[in-house]
């Protein structure tokens, strides 16, 4: 008995961190879209970085929370209101029993993560939470569901908890490295992808993100199945491309002529259809620099968090 | 590099992404010396596996090596670099060799339960029997898993049953139907899309993910189709993965 989904969303699933070591047998770790946002909701509240979240698209759920719960959103702006009054993204929120969340229209981004202090605590297979929509691992979340978390030291102040995220500039451009097969194009469609934009479609799921950009050539060879991984970019016959995401198939046949860097991917995630981007080539070095980047952001921010949240459990005294 | 050196069939290393690298042998047909090549890399680096390796992926001429930055930055190597490294203290492929089991998977062929059997045998002018003394007369060799957890890949499919994808896929291919494309055959483990030709069906389940070991075939394993009555398939017990 914790929180009770009052009205289903389109799409809204339980995430952990994913489940890895299985891909050998064509199961992938899936995992949330933008794996960045729900660290951040985590360490807003305290949680380890992969515990279980909330993840949620547009139309998403109605909640009502059973019991008190710590809870931060990151991610999407989705218009959230607790009980009429905004929620505000990117810090902690203390919530009574009886507090209904509700969603509006999408302001900006695809994927709202809600973490709960705690994490939520449901059923793992194969050690995790992750939802796999196409492996039929989880579901998505129905009318009168439940989540469960887990609720301590929670004789919190609501006026004390003052701490956000201000999170780190974005780059105007998504990275990726060249892929295994990029030397089967043309130098003018190497060119192509590197300098023109691209159109998210609406062609898209948690599997993959089908783009509108130049025609590439170079896509109706078939190839021999080849592992695949989240942020492959995928020539399709035809000269469009695809990118795949978290529930994406451990292998695939189509050309490999890029890959959306990881520190990266969450935001292609949070591209909403109609959107343009460019890509920007770089090198492993760089990917990893980057990466190493964010993660140390996020290691500083739930450090920084849990600090508070100490010393708001040391102030109340024993 | 080192693997060159030891291996008969020379490859590349080249990133797949920024956390996984891809051991890229030339493309070809399937071929039964190369998969031997590819899964004595997988069987001599799975021990590995947990440490700086997340992951190992086979395929028909490549083999994906996940790893984690976070091992690699310790090293300050690059991950191909920290590869060959670990490689090196390794027996050598040719050495360690192919493991895998055998695996009797029961087939029921019969139009009722495999919708693409008559069209089959027309469009090969051979009879249902023919299809099924060739279907279940070889050991297949698993390749690898792919498209969809519990999906393995067998080869070779005799050159007589070869067929092309179907233009237009199905948009539900039940659990366990028995399918053949181009050299290969395979059994659903899901329902799923498939293009693939449906001859047969089996009652065994091919996953069971309350186990830790949730497939019943892995890379490496051979397989063995064994026809079965309609009767014996709507009668078949057991068969835990």
């Amino acid at each position: 008995m914790s929180i009770i989904i009052t009205k289903a969303g389109l799409c809204d699933t339980v995430q952990d961190g994913g489940r890895y070591g299985f891909r050998h047998l064509g199961l992938g770790p899936s995992g949330p879209m933008d794996a960045f946002s729900a660290a951040v909701a985590n360490s807003l509240v305290g949680n380890h970085q992969l515990a279980a979240v909330l993840e949620m698209s547009f139309p998403a759920a109605v909640l009502r929370f059973e019991k008190p719960a710590l809870i931060a959103l990151s991610g999407a702006n989705l218009n959230a209101l607790v009980n009429g009054k905004e929620l505000s993204l990117n810090r902690p929120h203390l919530l009574k029993s009886g507090d209904v969340v509700r969603f509006g229209e999408r302001q900006a981004g695809v994927w709202c993560y809600l973490a709960v202090k705690g994490g939520f605590q449901g059923g793992t297979l194969l050690g995790s939470q992750s939802t796999h929509l196409a492996a039929a691992l989880g579901k998505r979340l129905a009318k009168g569901d439940r989540l469960q978390f887990d609720t301590r030291n929670l004789d919190l102040d609501n006026t004390k908890l003052t701490w956000q995220a201000s999170l780190p500039p974005e780059s105007p451009r998504i990275r990726c490295l060249r892929g295994p097969e990029w030397h089967l194009l043309s130098g003018e469609d190497q060119l192509a992808l590197s300098s023109q934009s691209f159109i998210i479609t609406k062609d898209c799921n948690r599997m993959g993100y089908r783009l509108e950009g130049p025609p590439i050539s170079g896509g109706d060879a078939a190839l021999l199945s080849s592992a695949v991984e989240s942020g492959t970019v995928q020539l399709l016959p035809g000269g469009q491309c695809i990118v795949l995401m978290a529930e994406h198939q451990t292998t695939g046949g189509y050309a490999r002529i890029a890959s959306v860097i990881s520190a990266d991917i969450g935001r292609l995630a949070q591209l909403p259809a109609g959107e343009t981007f460019c890509f920007e080539f770089i090198d492993v070095a760089g990917a990893e620099a980057l990466l190493l980047q964010q993660q140390h952001y996020l290691a500083q921010l739930a450090q920084s968090c849990k600090l508070k949240l100490q010393s708001l459990n040391d102030d109340l005294g024993d | 590099m080192y693997f060159q050196q030891v291996s008969a069939f020379p490859f590349t290393i080249k990133h797949l992404s920024d956390r996984a690298l891809i051991l890229q042998w030339p493309a070809g047909d399937m071929s039964h010396e190369l998969s031997n090549e590819i899964l004595a890399w997988y069987h001599a680096l799975l021990p590995l596996k947990g440490d700086l390796i997340t992951d190992l992926v086979p395929a028909y001429n490549s083999l994906a090596v996940f790893y984690s930055i976070h091992k690699l930055g310790n090293t300050h190597k690059t991950a191909a670099d920290a590869l060959m490294e670990l490689a090196g203290a390794l027996p050598t492929p040719a050495a360690t060799g192919i493991e895998g089991k055998t695996v009797h998977i029961p087939v029921c062929y019969e139009p009722s339960v495999a919708p693409d059997l008559e069209r089959l045998a027309a469009e090969k002018n051979i009879s249902i029997e023919e299809i099924i003394a060739l279907h279940s007369g070889p050991r297949y060799r698993v390749y690898f898993l792919g498209f969809l957890p519990g999906f393995a890949y067998l080869g070779k499919l005799p050159a007589a049953l070869q067929v092309n994808r179907h233009e237009v896929p199905r948009q539900r291919v039940p659990a366990g139907a028995v399918a053949i494309a181009g050299y290969q055959t395979a059994v659903y483990p899901l329902e799923s899309p498939g293009g693939w030709w449906l001859i047969g069906k089996t009652p065994l389940p091919m996953t069971d993910f309350t186990n830790p070991d949730f497939c019943r075939l892995q890379p490496g394993d051979s397989v063995i189709f064994k026809p079965i009555s309609l009767d014996e398939y709507h009668h078949y017990k057991g068969g835990a993965v």
